[in-house]
């Protein structure tokens, strides 16, 4: 029942952002401008904010299994910014076709760093997880920052990188992420019951009959993938992996298969509404970053966690 | 029938090493391992849960345990480490569920898990609390749930660090005579209370420094051992109308 409520609010999101924007479209009178706009550009866009939404919900839940913390997501622990390093440094040294496979080894390094950062004897310590994606996200956007300083002609469109947005869209890239979307989805789903064990130090989860190691390889390995791809087609979008899980979690949706599930359709939704504010907020057909404008709601939200988790749901 | 045989057993940390000269635990004993602190009580239950890397050898129902399933290990061993932490937050009744992954076929809980779930909680006086936070609960409580977690799986050798570490004495009391109820159910538990260890425990392991000083019933345990292994003078007296020994400490 609530899952058939959410699936009409995204629906309804959905009409709101293909109609919405800097043209409004009314879709039972359409010119055949309108028709252009409406499929070459607007349905592309808007089915991809939302499968970004969904994927970036994905990575996010996926981290904070991995490393016990529910503060991760694809943005804290730094893969959203090494991802768009990848980019950068593919798109500097010419190999635009290669930009995908660059911002995967990119972003499974930052996670394979932190990871070894912030573990200790075998466990993992929350702060310095948040410390190293801390670094790696201030390196990244430093040596990215740099990139555009030497290459100044050649990478004007660096900028889209740091902040975010839809603006590139196509059927091609959403034809992709929606592939790897589902074949992700199915595997957690499958193997759901393995990641909610996760949620318990190892000595437990080890000895619940879970390969801990293994699972924790493979899931950032997906996390690894939804980040890149997300970042290589849509830039560094702050925060969404963060907040959408806390408030499902809020809702007591604490097991994994209902985060996954939830997560996908409320991920969708989010963003898709946060592109189209960010369509419709700047008079005069401008628009703002999306990037920036989730960051700006994550930054505060995340503020909030902060406070609040000495009474917090979680253990610290 | 020995459930558990050990042999030149050894067990290497950085500062620390525990080794074990010969150990065997029959089906349904109830043992409790004692000792001061740093003797390697610890190192010694998850070495046995398999979480640390030994030498020589360990036999789990007469399988080598280096040859067993991953999955049929913790079929049949229940660990509760002496701390448990929940990272990210369950009701009680699923954390009590999760206790059976080890023993499901497909990989989705059934009917039959969600009963057994239900029996287990109401065994534990845990079933008014079954919609709770995990993370929200008390210590003793806590306790109370990772115990039914691990019982829920219906293990043959259940393996716990303090177990009545928190625990209020109406529990520790309702835990010892689970042990017994429990069918065909080894129970090797680490306590620091000597008392509770020789009332109620058929036998008691000693462990000093790292290697095994005593292992034998409990009726057994005498003045000297339990002093010069503490450190402290104690004697003994016999109750006429108790089966059982006390010790207390000599002022």
């Amino acid at each position: 029942m609530k899952t058939l409520i959410n699936l009409l609010l995204l629906f309804i999101i959905f009409l709101l952002s293909i109609t919405k924007g800097a043209v409004s479209l009314n879709l039972f009178h359409l010119s055949p401008i309108q028709k252009e706009i409406l499929i070459s550009v607007r349905i592309p866009r808007v089915i991809l904010s939302a499968e970004v939404g969904s994927a970036l919900v994905i990575a996010g839940t996926l981290f904070q299994y991995v490393l016990q913390n529910p503060l991760a997501d694809s943005f804290t622990t730094g893969a959203s910014s090494a991802s768009a390093l990848g980019a950068v440094i593919a798109i500097a040294l010419g190999l635009t076709q290669l930009l995908l496979p660059f911002a995967l080894a990119f972003s499974l390094m930052s996670l394979i760093l932190v990871y070894k950062l912030a573990s200790f004897k075998g466990k993992l310590s929350p702060v310095t997880v948040l410390l190293a994606g801390i670094i790696i996200s201030t390196f990244s956007s430093a040596a990215i920052s740099l990139i555009k300083f030497l290459s100044q002609d050649s990478v004007t469109s660096i900028v889209f990188w740091l902040m975010g947005g839809f603006q590139n869209a196509s059927f091609t890239k959403d034809l992709i992420l929606f592939v790897i979307l589902i074949i992700v989805f199915l595997r957690l789903y499958k193997i759901a019951l393995a990641i909610d064990i996760l949620s318990f130090d190892e000595q437990t989860a080890i000895s619940s009959g879970v390969n801990v190691y293994f699972l924790r390889k493979e899931l950032l390995f997906h996390g690894a993938l939804l980040t890149a791809v997300c970042v290589a087609f849509s830039g560094i979008i702050g925060f969404v992996g963060l907040i959408i899980p806390h408030i499902l979690r809020l809702l007591k949706h604490y097991q994994a298969r209902s985060l996954f599930v939830q997560g996908i359709i409320s991920g969708a939704s989010f963003m898709m509404l946060a592109d189209l504010l960010s369509r419709i907020l700047l008079k005069g057909g401008e628009e703002l970053p999306v990037g920036v404008l989730t960051s700006t709601i994550g930054g505060i939200f995340f503020m909030y966690l902060l406070v609040q988790k000495k009474s917090s749901l979680y253990e610290w | 029938m020995e459930v558990i045989k050990i042999k030149n057993f050894r067990v290497k940390r950085k500062n620390f090493s525990l080794s074990i000269k010969k150990l065997n635990i029959n089906s349904s004993q109830v043992i409790a391992i004692c000792g001061p602190n740093g003797s390697g009580k610890s190192t010694f239950l998850s070495a046995l849960a398999g979480l640390l890397s030994f030498s020589g050898e360990y036999f789990l129902f007469n399988t080598s345990f280096l040859n067993l399933d991953f999955n049929l290990k913790y079929k049949l061993l229940g660990y509760l480490p002496q701390e448990t932490k929940q990272h990210l937050p369950f009701d009680v009744f699923y954390t009590v569920l999760t206790g059976r992954y080890p023993v499901l076929n497909k990989k989705r809980y059934s009917k039959k898990d969600l009963k057994e779930t239900e029996k287990i909680l109401k065994i534990f006086g845990l079933w008014e609390l079954r919609n709770r936070e995990f993370t929200e609960l008390s210590g003793g409580e806590k306790k109370r749930v990772l115990l039914a977690r691990i019982f829920n799986r219906n293990p043959k050798i259940v393996l716990l660090d303090e177990p009545f570490n928190q625990l209020d004495l109406y529990y520790q009391l309702q835990l010892i005579n689970l042990f017994k109820n429990f069918r065909n159910l080894t129970v090797l538990a680490v306590i620091h209370d000597i008392q509770l260890a020789i009332r109620y425990f058929e036998k008691v392991a000693f462990l000093k420094n790292g290697t095994l000083v005593y292992f034998d019933s409990s009726k057994n345990i005498s003045e000297t051992l339990i002093s010069k292994l503490y450190n402290i003078p104690v004697k003994i007296v016999n109750p006429p109308e108790e089966n059982s020994s006390y010790f207390y400490i000599v002022k």
